[in-house]
């Protein structure tokens, strides 16, 4: 379960480090990787034929499509940024974590618990309408313990470290964890109808709610989606390369950019709404600001690799990782350009914004987890490698072309969609109903929705190859024998 | 695995460690009753708070949350329990060990 660092004469004491709860956390990435993709086919399913509901209030695609964001975002990508953090932290302090094994372990059964309170509640039909903040306000106040224990245990470690020097990627995960409390704080004041009963009033209405969710809504992309996963990849990037981070100085300037910028980006959600002009200009200004530090950032990771580029042939999870870091890199070219006002006034509203999410979350976010749990998976079940490499390739190529086929099909769906809202007849009348749009990208979410089953079965080889890992006798590390002695037989 | 000494090599230079933590004797582990009692002392509170939503509940879905809440922390109060039960035979079992040998 733990290994002792021996490093007697350096000043460091011995520790033993949690990672029972690392290998929790991994296994249910693994698992709710697999629950979100294949969420994700099926209301892609749905939305290209619309019978797949059967006619089943709690299928049918409004209940399930929070699940599957759920899924996606809070319980994989979460459970992905509690095992990384959790491993990274205790590495880079020389630290076990802080609070004993009691409270690591509410951490994480406790985060599954709100996962699997949130989707039941979903199904149900109960939620406050509040994208990527759908639970109701016992879930939320459940949600909040949570967080904050997970900030105990973050912070403690941080603050009872042997390092003196707190590493880069602890920052980006100490921004992630300070800003989602306040964030899922700020945004879920609610106001229950009884104290018994599921239902909650958000406090603030009309317009200022709107921009208050778009604050958390961008947050959550910018906090949870980026910042977590910048701390991923400023540790698993250099570790898989064996190359130090390409500028320590630039992933300093990165991280209190990006954090100063990210915060004020929410209103261009709102563009062409009744918020405020200034508020809508302030959204968009710090949308392309951000360009700056999210391509820093970008260059960062990509330039670390100097000198060992040959190694994307030999290790699958290095490509994955680095493939993120491209995608990252067209994500926020692209969100910026979606954020200037008269874009947006095409791309609104239209598939265009689910392809850019989805660049972002399966290329990104995705990607640079496999990449993490391809590295982890070895090490933390003491194994000599994976299973098998090329099983790993084939989950790369699969899942590439599963990206592609979605993000190209999105585009292409959400312009059309677009253009026909906004073309005028030679009278000035709508020249096509938003009937005839639906018609016309029926093509395009039969593309998507064979994207999604690809990544899905790219995920599933993903599962098979680490359970074999784990499990098969060609991977186990040999036992190291005292010196002098010698196998029976030798 | 052996612990990397380059695991923090990535920060700008290395450093002697600080002087608060000085080099000692007996490896930093998990087990720790402190913590055992607050965590345990929560679910105590959580599995009071679910049985309360069950009873009083006005709808199926805090019915469902009540009954979940209840049930997580009695789980986890096992849990508990048995890992501290485990703790100590492991404890006895080494000392005699040591004893006898």
């Amino acid at each position: 379960m733990a290994e002792a660092a021996a490093l007697h004469g350096t000043g460091y004491r011995e520790v033993v480090y949690n990672e029972a709860i690392v290998k929790k956390c991994v296994i249910a990435t693994m698992f709710w990787g697999i629950v979100a993709f294949s969420l994700g086919v099926y209301i892609a399913t749905e939305l290209a034929w619309p019978q797949f509901n059967l006619g089943l209030s709690f299928i049918n695609f409004g209940r399930l499509r929070p699940v599957h964001t759920s899924a996606a975002i809070f319980a994989f990508g979460g459970s992905a940024l509690l095992g990384t953090s959790f491993y990274v932290v205790q590495r880079t302090c020389r630290a076990r974590l802080f609070g004993g094994d009691a409270l690591a372990n509410f951490v994480f059964w406790g985060y599954q618990f709100f996962i699997v309170m949130a989707a039941l509640s979903y199904v149900m039909g109960f939620s406050q309408s509040q994208e990527y903040a759908e639970p109701e306000w016992h879930i939320d106040l459940w949600l909040t313990v949570v967080w904050v224990a997970y900030a105990v245990v973050f912070i403690g470690t941080v603050v009872k470290r042997q390092e003196p020097h707190i590493y880069v990627a602890n920052w980006f995960y100490m921004a992630f964890i300070l800003t989602v409390a306040i964030l899922h704080i700020g945004n879920n004041i609610a106001i229950p109808v009884s104290v018994f009963g599921a239902k909650s009033y958000p406090v603030a209405g009309g317009v200022q709610n709107a921009l208050i969710q778009w604050w958390y809504g961008h947050n959550a992309v910018g906090f949870f989606l980026t910042a977590g996963f910048l701390g991923m990849m400023y540790y698993f990037i250099p570790k898989a390369a064996n190359r130090p981070v390409y500028s320590y100085r630039l992933s300093v300037v990165h991280f209190w950019s990006l954090i100063f910028l990210y915060i004020w980006a929410g209103p261009h959600h709102l563009h062409w709404t009744a918020l405020p002009d200034w508020t809508q200009t302030l959204g968009m200004a710090f949308s392309i600001m951000l360009w700056m530090p999210s391509w820093g950032g970008m260059i960062n990771g990509l330039m670390t690799l100097s000198g060992a580029w040959d190694k994307l042939r030999t290790d699958p999870g290095l490509r994955f990782s680095v493939t993120a870091v491209g995608f990252y890199g067209m994500s926020t070219f692209e969100g910026p350009v979606m954020a200037i006002r008269d874009v947006n006034a095409l791309s609104h509203y239209t598939d265009w914004t689910v392809g850019h999410v989805h660049s972002g979350a399966l290329g990104w976010v995705a990607f640079i987890t496999f990449g993490a749990i391809y590295y982890l998976v070895p090490v933390l079940w003491k194994r000599t490698g994976l299973y098998s490499v090329k099983l790993a390739a084939w989950h790369y190529w699969i899942a590439t072309l599963g990206i592609v086929c979605y993000i190209s099909s999105m585009w292409v769906a959400g312009i059309m969609q677009g253009l026909m809202w906004r073309a005028y007849d030679k009278f000035g009348f709508l020249q096509y109903s938003f009937a005839e749009s639906v018609v016309a990208v029926h093509p395009y979410y039969v593309i998507r929705m064979l994207g999604g089953v690809l990544f899905l079965t790219g995920g599933l080889i993903m599962v098979y190859n680490l359970v074999r890992t784990v499990r098969s006798p060609n991977t186990a590390r040999p036992a190291i024998l005292p010196a002098g002695l010698a196998v029976a037989g030798e | 695995m052996g612990i990397q000494a380059s695991d923090s090599a990535e920060s700008v230079e290395r450093k002697p460690p600080p002087q608060a933590s000085p080099p000692s004797q007996a490896p930093v582990s998990g087990a720790s009753l402190p913590s055992e009692i607050i965590v345990g002392i929560m679910m105590l509170l959580f599995a009071a708070i679910g049985l309360i939503e069950t009873f009083n509940a006005v709808d199926n879905e805090m019915l469902v949350f009540g009954v979940s809440l209840f049930g997580f922390a009695c789980v986890f109060i096992a849990g508990l329990i048995k890992g501290r039960l485990g703790n100590r035979k492991a404890a006895r079992k080494a000392t005699e060990g040591l004893r006898h040998g």
